[in-house]
């Protein structure tokens, strides 16, 4: 496919011709005045100056759209990285948070229970949470899913004090795991155990059972797992655990794989939690921001984060969980992720989620096979499994044949106009490309991602020169991160550059 | 749809497939209209209060946001793209993330500002992480008067480390007790000392600088928490010696979105042991193969994906989106910009101080200059519920509760509010307080 991304010498805000003036309020003699007088009173405590870019309106959205056109997201072109489930964010949940009642709605206004309308709507959002895990209770509290985790991560370790069982100082994780597990983990306190993949890509039962101890307070585990595999003793898995008295925790990243099918609870999870910029449409942001719930069995119910809806006599009102391991953010709930949350799956129904999980398995085994046969390509773990909601393969046979590396074939891929996949993750594969198209992707574009990774694999063995110096076609080539990473290079600001100081 | 089935039924263990009665999820999709419909239900169901009449305050405020922040926003190359790992086709939002951190570094005169954090709570938290890690000391020295929500959030993230949150006074006039401060930071020899600028309270006090050097006399980091359009005027912390700064970052084009997503901002001076602790995400210019400027993240070794339990946070998801509109904002405005809403602020707080105390509501320091939230103690009998309910009939968001048990309440004033609109505020507020005493 023909691709050129725009490729604008946008210079720096700060670069830009300075012009007297401001795009947002006109500044006259009476404002001067005040911001003179102003100063005056603040005497010793005044700044002298600052140094801020002052443009036109113009000059501003021009310089943004530029840099908007150096960019890629879902609307531009596929994103199939995998565990990150970039899926279309609908456009109804941008028009509905443009209204007043939400852009301009106070927090004091859900605080003191004012706002019974957006409480009402939130609360049937955990009503629905609560069902399609299965867990009874659920807090929209966490301002993200590594935040649920943290949270998640106290509430074992006070549910395991208050229990008497303070020596519970562990936490198992599988070392196919997502990062942010082992770091909440080490946030919360607690010294994490790695536990080993077998070579059936699933939890290795006997290490489990191994590392498994008095010690034990709790495990995280994602399902389907992050090589897109289902862990199927995953109740085996929760047994053991149960065994020594740990919790089981679930890492919802994966969750879009299943959505309807299956439940965490049914699994045997204590705690969970779900990413509603995954799995329930909210979008990236560029890196966030997102939406965590956590939700979790009754016996947990009093040691959620945050607030928690409950209905009384007809209203609807917050309530703190009595032994709640505390507030995440200062702010109540991520009411914009999560009105995209309401609006993904009234638009979809249960029929539609169900739906939407069943394609995007379809997705990756059409994909899978796709690419079935190609040399220099494996599926590493368990090749005659379906897959769930992602896959990883592995590029270590054309790495080590023609020097073409995982990185190398991502970077001809953003030449496509395709986005690459995670690269180098789960760290267990070598020279790994994970890959999730989502439910939301044609399969036309699954074919041509499919194609344009046999092409790359083609030209690796023809002309690997050119997939080293991939990509070509987007705003910049490949960039020297080891300069950008030097401590005597490091300019990590625009004051760091221009003074030097490092 | 069935061989679709055959797949599911062939990946997931019978014993765990289909295992639930669904009764509240609506079985059928519906179609967009009827999902607006029903949504708009629900919002028109509450009452719809202007912006400028909205006074309750605390960390996020009524503020103007400028349609081009939400145009920009919009962009779905920015709005629906993932976090920039794969920087030649993502420069547009490095970029931006990039004059975000240097905007904001010039603003509170710090090197460094990362990528974003949830909000100003979760970056006072990270913050103080940061420096139990440098200074190795299990102890953060706090003022009596922080928003009790940072507390709370504060003490959540110090449960891991079991670090101890140790208060020290503020004065009759709302300002740090210094004699306080060093009282008790010689005594727990804390890893930071947290200043604040304004106060949580609104308070805008001249003892910064002194708290700065009194924290570095200690031997502890100092962080600083602002209010960051107020650092147009004042001399910022990180001129004044401050380690790490942070603020929440809603006031800089930010809807409040009933409380929202919102903008944690977190800086430090440049320093290397603060940088290789720094949690969260840094974008930092370098050259590609052609010797063009670019920009990357950089310092992933930091990060969660890459060093797992050793990372110096499990952050993953940001809010970089947030980070943008705090860009276009700040060059929207630029500096001369800037620094007419925060005299507006500054003048606006003085006029709702004045009308307040005219009307006879009891303010907690009525002689205090204060920047934007002013705090006042409810009578004791009353209900403060009826009183926000009651002024909220009268078409006015009233207050945040500052703290329930002491039922002290917090109002701000700001750019979007006129003299005449903060003048009949005050009145219909002081009704209320008499009529429900």
């Amino acid at each position: 496919m023909r691709y050129r991304q725009a490729d604008w010498d946008e210079p720096l805000i700060f670069e830009l011709p300075l012009r007297e003036r401001t795009g947002f309020a006109p500044l006259g003699e009476v404002e001067v005045q005040l911001v003179e007088r102003v100063l005056r009173e603040l005497g010793e405590l005044a700044r002298e100056s600052l140094e801020l870019p002052s443009l036109s309106e113009l000059e501003v959205v021009r310089h943004f759209t530029r840099l908007s056109q150096q960019s890629f997201g879902v609307d531009t072109g596929t994103t199939p990285l995998g565990s990150c489930t970039m899926k279309y964010n609908p456009r109804l949940a941008w028009k509905m948070l443009l209204s007043e009642e939400l852009a301009e709605l106070h927090q004091s206004m859900l605080e003191l229970e004012s706002s019974q309308g957006v409480l009402e709507l939130l609360y049937e959002l955990q009503t629905w949470f609560s069902e399609l895990t299965g867990l009874p209770v659920c807090s929209l509290h966490p301002p993200a899913g590594a935040s649920g985790e943290l949270a998640g991560v106290l509430m074992i370790k006070a549910y395991q004090r208050d229990k008497g069982r303070a020596h519970k100082d562990e936490i198992l994780i599988p070392d196919s795991a997502h990062g942010s597990n082992p770091a909440s983990a080490a946030m919360g306190g607690f010294r994490v155990v790695r536990i080993p993949t077998g070579r059936d890509g699933l939890v290795d039962l006997e290490a489990l059972r191994f590392s498994a101890t008095e010690r034990t307070a709790g495990m995280m585990l994602t399902n389907p797992n992050t090589l897109g595999l289902f862990e199927e003793r995953v109740t085996e898995i929760c047994d053991i655990v149960h065994g020594v008295g740990g919790l089981m925790y679930y890492d919802g990243a994966n969750l879009n794989g299943i959505m309807g099918w299956a439940r965490p609870a049914d699994m045997g999870f204590d705690i969970a939690h779900l990413n509603v910029h995954k799995t329930f449409s909210a979008p990236h942001g560029s890196g966030g921001p997102g939406a965590g719930v956590l939700c979790c069995t009754e016996e947990l119910a009093e040691y959620l984060p945050g607030y928690v809806i409950a209905q009384v006599g007809g209203r609807y009102v917050l309530r703190r969980p009595s032994r709640s391991v505390g507030d995440m953010t200062s702010s109540l709930f991520n009411l914009p992720a999560l009105i995209y949350a309401y609006i993904f799956i009234l638009g979809h129904g249960l029929r539609g989620l169900r739906e939407a999980a069943a394609n995007s398995v379809a997705s990756t085994n059409y994909f899978i096979k796709l690419i079935e046969g190609v040399d220099g390509i494996d599926l590493p773990m368990a090749p005659s499994k379906p897959r769930m909601h992602e896959v990883v393969l592995s590029a270590k046979k054309l790495a080590e044949e023609t020097g073409v590396t995982a990185n190398d074939v991502a970077k001809f891929l953003l030449d496509q106009g395709l986005h690459a996949p995670i690269t180098y993750f789960p760290l267990i594969i070598e020279e790994a490309l994970m890959i999730e198209f989502t439910e939301t992707e044609p399969l036309e574009i699954v074919e041509l991602y499919a194609k344009a990774i046999k092409d790359a694999i083609k030209l690796a063995r023809e002309n690997p020169a050119h997939l080293k110096n991939a990509p070509s076609s987007t705003s910049r080539r490949r960039l020297d991160l080891v300069r950008a990473n030097h401590p005597l290079t490091l300019s990590p600001s625009y004051r760091v550059e221009k003074r030097g100081v490092r | 749809m069935s061989s679709i089935e055959e797949l599911m039924k062939a990946a997931i263990p019978r014993d765990l497939l289909d295992r639930a009665i669904f009764r509240s999820i609506p079985p059928q999709p519906s179609p967009p209209w009827e999902v607006e419909k029903r949504i708009r239900e629900r919002l028109e169901r509450g009452p719809r209060v202007n912006l400028d009449r909205i006074f309750a305050g605390g960390p996020a405020c009524p503020h103007y946001v400028h349609p081009v922040t939400l145009y920009i926003l919009s962009r779905g190359e920015f709005l629906t793209a993932y976090t920039p790992y794969q920087p030649e086709i993502n420069q547009g939002a490095l970029q931006a993330l990039y004059e975000y951190q240097s905007l904001v570094a010039e603003l509170l005169g710090v090197d460094v500002v990362n990528a974003g954090m949830y909000d100003g709570a979760s970056s006072l938290a990270e913050a103080s992480l940061m420096a139990v890690r440098v200074k190795g000391s299990k102890a953060v020295l706090i003022p009596s008067n922080l928003y009790p929500s940072y507390r709370r959030v504060l003490a959540t993230y110090l449960r891991g480390p079991e670090v101890t949150l140790v208060e020290y006074s503020i004065d009759e006039r709302g300002a740090p007790d210094l004699g306080d401060l060093e009282d008790k930071g010689r005594k727990i020899k804390p890893s930071a000392v947290i200043l604040e600028l304004p106060t949580s309270e609104g308070v805008l006090h001249d003892r910064l600088r002194e708290g700065i050097e009194l924290a570095h006399s200690l031997g502890s980091l100092a962080i600083s928490i602002v209010e960051p359009t107020l650092m147009a005027l004042v001399k910022p912390p990180g001129e004044l010696g401050s380690d790490v700064v942070v603020a929440e970052g809603q006031p800089l084009g930010l809807p409040m979105h009933g409380g929202g997503n919102r903008l944690g901002i977190l800086g430090i001076k440049m320093d290397r042991a603060l940088l290789r602790q720094l949690p969260g995400r840094l974008v930092g210019a370098t050259l590609d193969v052609d010797g063009r400027r670019s920009y990357a993240l950089i310092l992933q070794t930091r990060e969660q994906h890459i060093r797992r339990e050793k990372a110096t946070s499990n952050i993953t998801t940001n809010t970089a989106l947030n980070a943008i509109a705090a860009a276009v904002h700040l060059s929207l405005l630029g500096g001369r910009g800037l620094r007419y809403i925060a005299s507006l602020i500054y003048e606006r707080s003085r006029l709702g101080l004045e009308h307040l105390r005219r009307g006879g509501v009891a303010l907690k320091y009525p002689n205090s200059r204060h920047y934007k939230n002013i705090v006042y103690a409810l009578p004791p009998s009353s209900d403060a519920r009826a009183i926000y309910a009651r002024v909220l009939k009268e078409g006015f968001v009233p207050f945040s509760l500052f703290s329930r048990t002491e039922r002290l309440a917090q109002s701000c004033f700001t750019e979007v509010h006129s003299p005449d609109t903060i003048e009949q505020f005050a009145r219909t507020l002081s009704r209320a307080i008499g009529e429900e005493q």
